[in-house]
């Protein structure tokens, strides 16, 4: 019986000898394993290995840096405090400037889109007032005008420049149909011809009252090169809406040639 | 003067004053004790500069997160403690960022020329110094064979001096966990050592 009692005390002193060992046991439980080693040449002889082991451990030898890190660490810490504005600054030119040649490519082809909208619109104007005065022209006036549209727009997909884009709108003045139109080759009034489109899809005969909303004054509306986010939401809405619908020419009777000539179906 | 501070003194000064001497001061307090305990636990001496340099600039930009819940070197090397298991992560899916130039410590021991650290021995007596070479290859290689986490804490406890509550705090357990690891570690690395000692004829003694 002592026997057992003892067996069992010494599966339970043997846990602690360890931290025994690294002063880690409360008073009584220190206590304790004095007592019971004391008494107990095994328990002993354990306590003694595991000195040896953490004392042995506690004599390797140890490594030092020979280099100074704390110069080191002051020069990256000082270099990462200049470097961090400057980095934002960098980032925010390179953000401004991808957003301005957005804003660029999106009124070109904004500009590409308005001009044929325009050219759309002098057609369906030309169209609706009358017949045979088109009929015998045989679309000759329409010349200066289809000359103009196609070279604006090998212009117009180079076009990176806000200057060229403003003195094109500069043109723009709402007046008599034919010269509204016209001025429409530019990318004034965007999202009047868009509206003006769109109910053209939706009706056969719409063009009058697209040539109606053409000449009010609110036509004149010009997007600026440092066009808000609305007016590009309105233009892509634009690009997005022709693109979609190639077919409007022949819906309305019109289609073009390749050369960018444009028929009416009489 | 600096040296005179406790570790939480420069802390608090170098938070008020952003004075980069006092912060200089805690990276020459602590850098040769983070080196050491990465070197062994990670067996590189590069990488080991590797996370010394990371724990001063982690310690740099979140010194204001501590709040003297613990000590500051608990605080200190828990940050290098995390950085070495990252590593050995890493290497474990070979993706160490410092080429693995495994050595064994006593290697870096006999390099004396080594740039990157020196042995501090005072032993002059070149048997002594190469039966005490032998002797810490063996522990150091016995050390490597045990369990991850027995090792750390052993390193922590017996080649550091770190209490058990500050190495549950450096390694993220309970103090009954790491009083455990402590304790079988130690005793795994007896079995470890002792046919070597048996064979040497040499007892297991500490001097």
């Amino acid at each position: 019986m002592i026997m057992q009692d003892a067996t069992n005390n010494c599966e339970k002193i043997k846990e602690l000898l360890s931290a025994y060992r690294d002063l880690e046991l409360t008073e009584e439980e220190s206590a304790q394993v004095e007592r019971h080693l004391s008494s107990c040449e095994e328990c002993t002889r354990d306590a003694s290995a595991i000195e040896t082991v953490a004392a042995t451990l506690s004599q390797v030898p140890r490594l030092s840096m020979q280099i100074d890190m704390a110069d080191r660490l002051e020069a990256l810490i000082t270099a990462q405090a200049n470097e961090q504005p400057t980095e934002t600054k960098v980032e925010d030119k390179v953000q401004k400037e991808q957003k301005v040649v957005s804003i660029k490519k999106r009124l070109v082809w904004g500009s590409l889109t308005a001009a044929a909208a325009a050219a759309l619109l002098l057609v369906a104007a030309q169209y609706f007032t009358s017949h045979e005065e088109i009929a015998k022209n045989d679309l000759s006036p329409q010349a200066p005008f289809k000359e103009e549209a196609t070279q604006n727009q090998p212009l117009l997909a180079k076009e990176t420049s806000p200057s060229q884009t403003t003195a094109a709108n500069n043109n723009a003045t709402p007046a008599p149909n034919t010269v509204a139109l016209q001025s429409g080759v530019s990318d004034n009034a965007k999202p009047k011809v868009q509206k003006a489109l769109i109910s053209k899809n939706e009706t056969i005969a719409p063009a009058p009252a697209a040539v109606k909303k053409q000449s009010t004054p609110t036509v004149a509306k010009k997007p600026r090169v440092d066009a808000t986010l609305d007016t590009i939401d309105e233009t892509e809405a634009l690009i997005a809406f022709t693109s979609d619908d190639n077919n409007m020419f022949e819906d309305c009777g019109i289609s073009t040639d390749e050369d960018g000539l444009y028929a009416i179906k009489m | 003067m600096e040296s005179e501070l406790t570790d939480e003194a420069l802390v608090a000064q170098f938070r008020e004053t952003k004075d980069m001497s006092l912060f200089k001061s805690l990276v020459r307090r602590y850098q040769n004790r983070i080196f050491n305990v990465s070197v062994r636990m990670l067996g590189n001496v590069e990488e080991a500069e590797e996370v010394v340099q990371d724990t001063f600039l982690k310690m740099h930009q979140s010194l204001d997160k501590f709040r003297n819940q613990s000590t500051f070197a608990a605080w200190l090397f828990r940050i290098s403690y995390n950085l070495c298991v990252d590593q050995a992560r890493r290497r474990r899916k070979g993706i160490s960022i410092v080429p693995i130039t495994t050595q064994s410590s006593m290697n870096e021991e006999n390099e004396t020329e080594s740039p990157y650290h020196q042995v501090k021995d005072d032993r002059p007596d070149p048997a002594e110094k190469l039966d005490n070479w032998e002797r810490t290859k063996l522990v150091l290689d016995s050390l490597d064979q045990l369990p991850e986490n027995q090792k750390s804490v052993l390193i922590l406890a017996d080649m550091e001096g770190f209490s058990y509550q500050e190495i549950a705090e450096i390694v993220g357990a309970n103090v009954g966990t790491v009083r455990s690891r402590v304790h079988y570690g130690r005793l795994k690395l007896k079995e470890l050592l002792e046919p070597y000692f048996a064979s040497k004829n040499t007892p297991l003694t500490s001097r």
